[in-house]
């Protein structure tokens, strides 16, 4: 067997050769390797063999694929975060009770005033019609039937390139962009589980426009 | 503070882009990391639930260590907690399942089979082993900051490395890939 034993004749340098490979060793330990190195036939043979062995370790880590779940762990984020709103309200409601008498007072005026605002205005006193705000994808309730994907776009991709691929897939932005920037894209109905998987590499292989895409299950 | 640093107070602050910069950087190394402890499903398990530690946890970090550090830590601890309780054979034929899924059938030339070799070799090697070889070769971290996230002192992991280098090179030399003219 080439290695040698532990420390042995080398004052722990030899078990110093991986980190001298990576570069992360001081600058004085560094400078003790070198030294030795110069005078150490075994080890710079060892060295070698450590520089050989890490780079194929590097290689076949390299070769490994890791999921894609950015969208994923954004749901789960901001839905633990919609769970602590309730915990925060209930906190602000005691942080209140805290609060000296005048300010509670002037708290309550406000309070009083709004309310009374949002009375008044919705009575409509004024006549000025109904003036119901609706937005460009209303008025009906989109609630998706397709199979959906959680999309998030990349920062520089233009609106033309988005729409070209929606029309490409046959499929629509249904809910988004949330704060974390995923989007809802619901897929025709009907289509497999194969099918949409074959939607989503190929979504995955313009780099260029879609930063991570997941299929949404349930 | 360093550039990582500053991203971990930018996420503290609920800084959103900031949090998707950290996750480019850090998924895939956690990743790989909880996978040679774990199988694939858990390791992708760990890598969310650290990533999740470090959007709620972030103003707990208090730049005493290097943020890989930080985060390799919080994983390692996660990871144990998952492998506690695993009997160590369970353990080792799922990685074995995990590995040979990732070995492709017409892979043929000698730096291919060499890296079968080698990967058949890895998985012989016991956890603590194989965790040491890669947070040095692959995460290139510091002989200090594997002792911080293993737990034990310098000298162990120095020493640790060194026997699972040995032991690598004896399974190796086992399958006929021992002299060194054969690595290249």
């Amino acid at each position: 067997m080439d290695i040698k034993a532990k420390g042995e004749d080398c004052q722990g340098v030899d078990l110093l050769l991986p980190w001298y490979v990576s570069g992360s060793l001081s600058e004085e330990e560094k400078e003790r390797v070198k030294e030795h190195l110069k005078g150490c036939e075994r080890c710079r043979r060892e060295l070698e063999l450590i520089r050989k062995e890490r780079e194929l370790y590097r290689e076949i880590m390299d070769e490994i694929p890791a999921p894609a779940t950015f969208p994923r762990l954004l749901a789960e984020i901001e839905r633990a975060e919609r769970g602590n709103l309730w915990q925060r309200f209930r906190s602000l409601i005691k942080a209140i009770g805290d609060w000296p008498r005048p300010a509670l007072v002037l708290a309550a005026v406000q309070a009083l005033l709004i309310l009374g605002l949002i009375t008044t205005l919705s009575l409509n006193p004024w006549g000025m019609g109904n003036r119901v705000y609706r937005t460009l994808a209303g008025p009906e309730v989109i609630s998706p039937r397709g199979p959906c994907l959680q999309v998030v776009f990349q920062e520089d991709a233009t609106e033309g390139a988005i729409r070209e691929l929606l029309l490409e897939i046959g499929g629509k932005i249904v809910a988004g962009p949330t704060p974390m920037g995923v989007y809802l894209i619901e897929l025709p109905e009907g289509l497999d589980r194969q099918q949409i998987k074959g939607i989503v590499s190929s979504l995955r292989e313009k780099k260029e426009i879609v930063k991570f895409v997941e299929m949404k299950e349930g | 503070m360093s550039a990582n640093g500053l991203l971990i107070e930018a996420i503290a602050r609920k800084d959103h882009e900031a949090f998707r910069k950290l996750y480019e950087r850090y998924y895939r190394r956690i990743y790989l990391y909880a996978l040679y402890l774990l199988d694939e499903e858990e390791a992708q398990d760990v890598a969310n639930e650290v990533m999740m530690e470090i959007w709620r946890g972030a103003k707990r970090f208090k730049g005493r260590s290097q943020v890989s550090t930080w985060i390799l830590g919080i994983a390692a601890n996660k990871a144990r907690k998952r492998l506690r309780g695993r009997g160590e054979r369970a353990e080792e034929e799922e990685l074995e399942r995990v590995m040979d899924e990732r070995e492709g059938p017409d892979e043929q030339s000698h730096r291919a089979l060499l890296k079968e070799k080698f990967r058949k070799a890895l998985r012989k090697l016991t956890p603590e082993h194989r965790e040491v070889l890669h947070l040095a070769y692959y995460q290139d971290l510091s002989v200090k900051e594997i002792s911080e996230i293993v737990g034990c002192p310098l000298n162990t992991v120095k020493t640790r490395l060194f026997y699972a280098r040995q032991r690598l090179r004896a399974i190796l030399e086992e399958m006929g890939i021992g002299k060194e003219a054969t690595w290249t």
